[in-house]
């Protein structure tokens, strides 16, 4: 019973860790540019056929993890090995569990990512496509782990994700649009990402804040001396550094490209940079947390 | 300038107005059953154990119902053969049956398994059997 662990850190649960993050990031980032799209329709016209692309690809990309994962998951229950991966047996226990309920949710979701984007259709059809594929996404995510059947805490983890997923999917329109900000319309579209910060991150820290909370059973200390808080520590930290890098880009670098220094330019778009590194470990880290190992609550 | 930006941002508040009620409403079609995190309290025989005889049965037991999708039995003869094992079914506790009286010496069960909240989790434990 002693060690009875979550999972151990073989080839198939790092294999795991490696889908799920991908299945994350092509999730959160076909989410987020939807929203991004929809609140920044002053976009210019080639920017927005980038991101529709992206946001694409994101969704086929979220498709093709999933499927992955749902084979990994397999072999791992079978005992770690490629025979167990194509068992009709375990893929059937694993597609009648909550990880199939997820699939299917996000399969839906992500499945009418293109649909949203697709010019061909009324507005009024593509936002609510649109809105369908990001409820069913982030409510994918709710049903799997500690936030399933806990109502309140999914409302939070929703709002957390898209959010999340809002400022993720930001960063490459911003970079391009900071490499070109000869014209007012870019720098209006870098001041108007700042203007959503000041609700973002107030909702974004209460929402991650209460969970890690929750998680934590009340417990500050769990951050500390357990290996779930000790994880999630390094996470919060990294989640700091992401919030300093974003209060530096909205009250200095953003207001000094407005006012045509050049050096700000190259600052803000490492910056930017920065911030998207950082949320490729954050993304790493809450897939180690959802694989490896088990919360205090 | 000014009256394209009001068009833009009357047009912003419209399209997240509209994403947000339909998301709103997709939320409270969200089911909201509980269901808790698993975690193993007990095994059979308890690990580390040194039994002065073969076990009749070996048995996993849990704070909420998990599927064991393996359960594997290691002795000095080698794989152990179950006449009932544990594999398939949704449930806190968990038995197996080994087909033969057990030959003295150190044995290993490895496990793994799906929590009802869909976290894979897999232990192992040891006991010998006394000559």
């Amino acid at each position: 019973m002693g060690n009875a662990v979550m999972a151990g850190l073989d080839p198939w649960t790092i294999g795991r860790v490696l889908a799920l993050a991908g299945f994350y990031a092509s999730a959160l980032l076909a989410v987020g540019g939807l929203l991004f799209r929809a609140a920044f329709p002053g976009l210019p016209s080639r920017e927005v056929v980038v991101l529709d692309r992206s946001t694409s690809i994101a969704a086929g990309s979220g498709i093709v993890m999933l499927l992955l994962l749902w084979l990994l998951q397999a072999a791992y229950l079978g005992g770690g090995n490629w025979e167990s991966a194509f068992n009709p047996v375990l893929l059937g226990i694993v597609g009648e569990s909550a990880q199939g309920e997820r699939l299917r949710l996000a399969l839906i979701g992500l499945v009418v990512v293109p649909v949203a984007l697709w010019q061909g259709a009324p507005r009024g059809v593509r936002y609510a496509v649109g809105a369908l594929g990001v409820v069913l996404i982030l409510l994918a995510f709710s049903r799997v782990g500690h936030t399933r059947g806990s109502p309140w805490q999914s409302m939070l983890l929703m709002l957390h994700l898209g959010l999340a997923a809002f400022w993720a999917a930001a960063l490459s329109p911003l970079y391009r649009v900071a490499g070109s900000t000869s014209s007012g319309a870019s720098v209006e579209q870098l001041l108007r990402f700042g203007r959503f910060g000041l609700l973002l991150v107030p909702l974004l820290l209460f929402a991650g804040g209460s969970l890690a909370m929750w998680l934590m059973g009340g417990r500050p200390g769990a951050l500390l001396d357990t290996a779930y808080g000790q994880l999630l520590s390094v996470k919060l930290t990294l989640v700091m550094g992401l919030l300093l890098l974003g209060a530096a880009n909205r009250w200095w670098l953003v207001p000094a490209v407005a006012r045509g220094k050049p050096e700000a330019l190259l600052r803000l778009r490492c910056s930017i940079a920065v911030e998207a590194s950082l949320m490729t470990m954050i993304v790493l880290i809450a897939a180690v947390l959802l694989t490896t190992s088990s919360p205090v609550r | 300038m000014q009256v394209e930006r009001s068009v833009s941002r009357g047009s912003l508040s419209r399209g997240v107005i509209r994403m947000v009620q339909v998301a709103v409403f997709g939320l409270m079609l969200a089911s909201p059953l509980l269901w808790a995190h698993a975690h193993i309290t007990a095994t059979e025989p308890e690990a580390g154990a040194t039994l002065e005889q073969s076990p009749e049965r070996l048995g996993l037991e849990f704070d909420s119902p998990i599927r064991i999708t393996q359960f594997d039995v290691n002795g000095p003869q080698g794989v152990v053969e179950l006449s009932e094992d544990p594999v398939g079914a949704m449930a806190e506790t968990h038995e197996g049956v080994p087909a033969d009286t057990l030959e003295p010496g150190e044995y290993e069960v490895v496990w793994r398994g799906i929590a009802e909240d869909g976290h894979s989790m897999s232990g192992g434990y040891r006991f010998t059997v006394q000559e």
